[in-house]
């Protein structure tokens, strides 16, 4: 079953000259599945997910999110379609420095008026999910980059989102932080049947994915289904980046 | 954690971010409070209800509260333009405009609340302080401490309602609500910085130009001096010139004059020089909108509270002009009790030990074409003038010297003085006049005079009303307001006819200084309110580059940047941003007040230095706490 369908999806930033970041896309993702966006800086990977994410609007064509059209709806209730339909990861975790850890996983609860008691049992769950119950009254400057991003994945999945949107999320981790944050990614993807999908440059990151896009000046390019070793599409997606030219880390 | 909680671990959990919007709150509500405070006061009796000095008060406390208005929701503004990211990230987690607003709201409220209380015990503590002040300045005795329960009430529920309002406006500020907007916001790269030639000179022109004309006001016809008379409403014309000039002086001719810099090498290459000057122009370039309106809300704040103080000081001369003679009676033929008066008047300089020098003249009021005119002989006003150091005049038969009623009068402008004859007894005496007095010599209110020949004065027919003329001089004069307020009541009149004129010049004294005084008080609220906040925008705008400011310094410390050499350029920086509109409004305040010098012709040098003194005391202070605080934020995040 698809949880996301894109039908010609393209945009067009308009300005002296007009700059066409993404032309006729289309796309499915497939319930539970585990999917990642690559492709060399500029070629439109950002501006897709941000368009997915129903931060940016396409300038044609749809994006169907779980039967819905979430650019065609009011203000209000394009809100609440993120609140309850979405869960986003950003490459600078972006925690709220006035809040604990703890609170800033429930924020998307508090947004949504949850009762405070169905709260705390959530958080309890997402927090052992990720292995962070300890730190989860600290401050937000006194964790790791490792730790906030774990804290980061809690807040993206405490309201069970149909999908998991995540930008560049070892972008900010050393190797060894990023390869626990993908583990953990898997497992969730894995244990909880959450549709993920990523844009990431690292093809260490995103070889922990079930199928990599690749995406160039604006147009699909390529895609590529994992088989059983993860260190064979590895080689593979590195074969493709060098290809079309974008960065292998 | 419900919405409620989140609203208000926001706020407590980050003073630090809210302190400069808290304090800017705090600092409106308290100037508001210490003003009300002074005006409930139960001994202030001058404000009695529906008095000119009490509305006068009341419309100053309105225009504090304006302000504060227009301050609160500028240090919002910008105080939320820094958040903005972080409004971009709630968004994407699904919060609605209503949330926000409602965000907003809560917060705003929060603090709010808090700097009203801040305000009000800031002010309480200080009210005795402001008392005293007010005691000193509007003489009012006995201006002691009381729980201003009134004032209290009015500042909770005024600013309460100013708050409201506030929090409903600042949704309709933050005008772009696209995430993607507010998630890029301060990442915009910094343009090319341009300038104009052409801008400049005309910049460079007009400030110039602004201060010549400024100049040549008190200049004896000069080209300048023509140009100026002509203008209309020279003093206007001469602020729009010179705000044209201070707009382009930071938009064109500051960056003009940092692009020479950088081209002498020797000196950009130097050291960190380079650091602070080519960042330096971005800087101007940036917020040259900004430092045109503190540089002019300085120039208003410093003019005005130069000029209201001014005014004070200049009570005692101007009162001496109105009033040639400390104390005045005027006899008519009619007063039959002119001896007893005279006496009585005498019996109380005596009683309290004034020494005084009494001065007998006589004079005529005589009606011509329906208005009427005093006649003095030249003999006696010889006599006045002597006394009163004045021109002494010698008239012919046939010539008449004109006196105004009223002090600083110029002859082109008033129809009594640019007569050329004066006809007198009905039409049958015809006199030219050879010259006029610039200044009366009876007190003014009274009427217009004519000299003439003794020989002439003893021809006056009809005589309608021959008056004595009492002039006193009296040594520390300002000090006999009690004896003219006593006399005041004991001197009982007609008012339709009176038969005698009675006047003091303590009794004016007394009035005018209260009013100039009551006039520098509110002046130096509002003006320095004004200042106040100039500075504040000053320090909301470093602390909005912050965050860029860090990261630079950061990475340049990476490179090899010492502590040293960081809080060398960003002092130079914080120091030129700072003091450039403060020497600049210095400068327009000081070309103002030469005009006002030249109108007044007197030097008015010490009143404009000790005002400008004490603004340079407060923006050092200024500058050594805002400095230190913006080195700590840079030091703590290079150091983390």
């Amino acid at each position: 079953m698809e949880v996301l369908k894109i039908n010609d999806v393209s945009k067009v930033y308009e300005g002296k000259v007009a700059y066409t970041a993404l032309k006729d896309i289309n796309l499915s993702v497939d319930k539970g599945e585990f999917a990642a966006i690559m492709g060399p800086s500029g070629s439109g990977k950002s501006t897709l997910l941000n368009v997915i994410s129903t931060i940016d609007f396409p300038t044609s064509g749809e994006v169907i999110l779980n039967g819905q059209m979430p650019h065609t709806l009011e203000k209000e209730q394009l809100a609440k379609f993120r609140r309850r339909e979405l869960g986003f990861v950003f490459q600078n975790f972006n925690l709220l420095d006035t809040l604990t850890i703890g609170e800033n996983i429930v924020l998307p609860l508090t947004l949504d008026a949850v009762p405070v008691d169905k709260m705390n049992k959530r958080l309890k769950e997402a927090a052992s999910k990720l292995g962070i119950e300890k730190i989860l009254n600290k401050r937000t400057y006194e964790v790791s980059g490792g730790q906030a991003q774990r804290a980061a994945v809690a807040r993206a999945i405490i309201h069970s989102p149909s999908l998991l949107l995540a930008d560049e999320p070892t972008g900010n981790l050393d190797s060894k932080a990023a390869s626990d944050v993908m583990e953990l990614f898997e497992t969730i993807n894995q244990n909880e049947q959450v549709t993920t999908l990523m844009v990431t440059h690292d093809a260490q990151a995103a070889s922990y994915c079930h199928r990599v896009i690749f995406i160039k000046d604006g147009q699909l390019y390529n895609e590529l289904h994992r088989g059983e070793s993860r260190k064979q599409f590895y080689q593979q997606i590195i074969d493709v980046l060098s290809l079309i030219g974008g960065a292998a880390k | 954690m419900n919405f409620r909680q989140f609203a208000f671990n926001n706020v407590t959990r980050n003073a630090r971010t809210y302190l400069a919007y808290f304090l800017s709150s705090a600092f409106s509500v308290m100037i508001f409070f210490s003003f009300a405070v002074t005006l409930f006061h139960p001994n202030l009796s001058v404000v009695a209800e529906g008095s000119t000095m009490g509305l006068t008060m009341q419309t100053a406390e309105i225009i504090i509260f304006c302000f504060s208005f227009l301050f609160i929701l500028y240090s919002v503004n910008s105080f939320l333009k820094v958040r903005m990211k972080e409004f971009g990230m709630l968004m994407v987690l699904g919060m609605s405009k209503k949330q926000f607003n409602r965000l907003i709201f809560l917060e705003n409220m929060m603090i709010g609340s808090c700097s009203i209380v801040a305000g009000i015990i800031i002010g309480l503590v200080f009210s005795k302080f402001f008392l005293l002040i007010g005691e000193k300045i509007l003489s009012v005795n006995h201006f002691n401490f009381y729980f201003p329960v009134k004032a209290i009430i009015l500042t909770i529920v005024g600013f309460f309602i100013l708050f409201m309002i506030i929090s409903a406006l600042t949704p309709i500020l933050i005008r772009s609500t696209k995430i993607i907007e507010l998630l890029k916001r301060g990442k915009e790269p910094n343009r090319e910085i341009k300038f104009s030639w052409l801008l400049s000179v005309l910049g460079f022109v007009c400030l110039i130009g602004g201060y010549g004309l400024a100049l040549s006001f008190g200049g004896a016809n000069t080209f300048l001096n023509d140009l100026a008379e002509n203008l209309g409403n020279p003093m206007l014309v001469i602020t729009i010139i010179v705000s044209i000039g201070t707009y382009f002086f930071f938009s064109q001719l500051s960056i003009l004059m940092i692009d020479l810099f950088k081209k002498k090498q020797s000196f950009y290459m130097k050291k960190t020089n380079m650091l602070w000057i080519s960042d330096l122009a971005y800087r101007i370039r940036d917020n040259a909108r900004m430092l045109f309106i503190v540089t002019i809300l300085s120039a208003i704040a410093f003019t005005a509270i130069s000029s209201l103080y001014i005014l004070s000081q200049n009570v005692k001369s101007q009162t001496t002009k109105v009033f040639p003679y400390h104390f005045t009676y005027i006899a008519t033929s009619k007063d039959r009790q002119e001896g007893t008066h005279i006496k009585a008047l005498e019996r109380q300089l005596n009683k309290h030990h004034f020494s005084y020098k009494k001065h007998v003249t006589h004079f005529i009021k005589q009606e011509i074409n329906g208005s009427f005119y005093f006649v003095m002989s030249e003999s006696d006003y010889n006599k006045n003038a002597h006394i009163l150091h004045r021109k002494t005049i010698h008239l012919g038969k046939t010539e008449a010297y004109l006196i105004p009623n009223y002090p600083n009068v110029s002859v082109d402008k008033n129809p009594f003085l640019s007569q050329k004859t004066v006809s007198l007894n009905k039409g049958h005496l015809k006199l030219s006049v050879i010259d006029r007095a610039e200044g009366n010599i009876l007190p003014s209110g009274l009427g217009n005079t004519i000299i003439v020949n003794d020989k002439i004065m003893n021809s006056i027919t009809p005589i309608d009303d021959k008056m004595t003329y009492y002039g006193y001089q009296v040594k520390n004069w300002e000090k006999t307001y009690p004896i003219a307020q006593y006399l005041q009541k004991k001197f009982e009149r007609n008012s339709t006819a009176p038969s005698f004129y009675y006047f003091a010049s303590s009794d004016l004294y007394h009035a005018e200084k209260l009013t100039k005084n009551l006039m520098l008080y509110i002046g130096f609220f509002i003006g320095v309110i004004f200042f106040i906040a100039a500075a504040s925008f000053l320090y909301f705008r470093l602390y909005t580059d912050l965050n860029k400011e860090q990261e630079k310094y950061y990475n340049l410390s990476k490179v090899g940047l010492s502590e040293k050499e960081m809080k060398k350029t960003s002092t130079i920086q914080i120091a030129i941003l700072l003091f450039a509109p403060f020497v600049l409004a210095a400068i327009h305040t000081m070309f103002a007040l030469g005009v006002l010098e030249s109108m007044m012709g007197t030097s008015l040098r010490t009143e404009v230095c000790s005002v400008l003194a004490i603004f340079t005391v407060i923006e050092v202070i200024f500058f050594i706490v805002i400095r230190s605080r913006y080195v700590h934020h840079l030091k703590q995040y290079i150091n983390r």
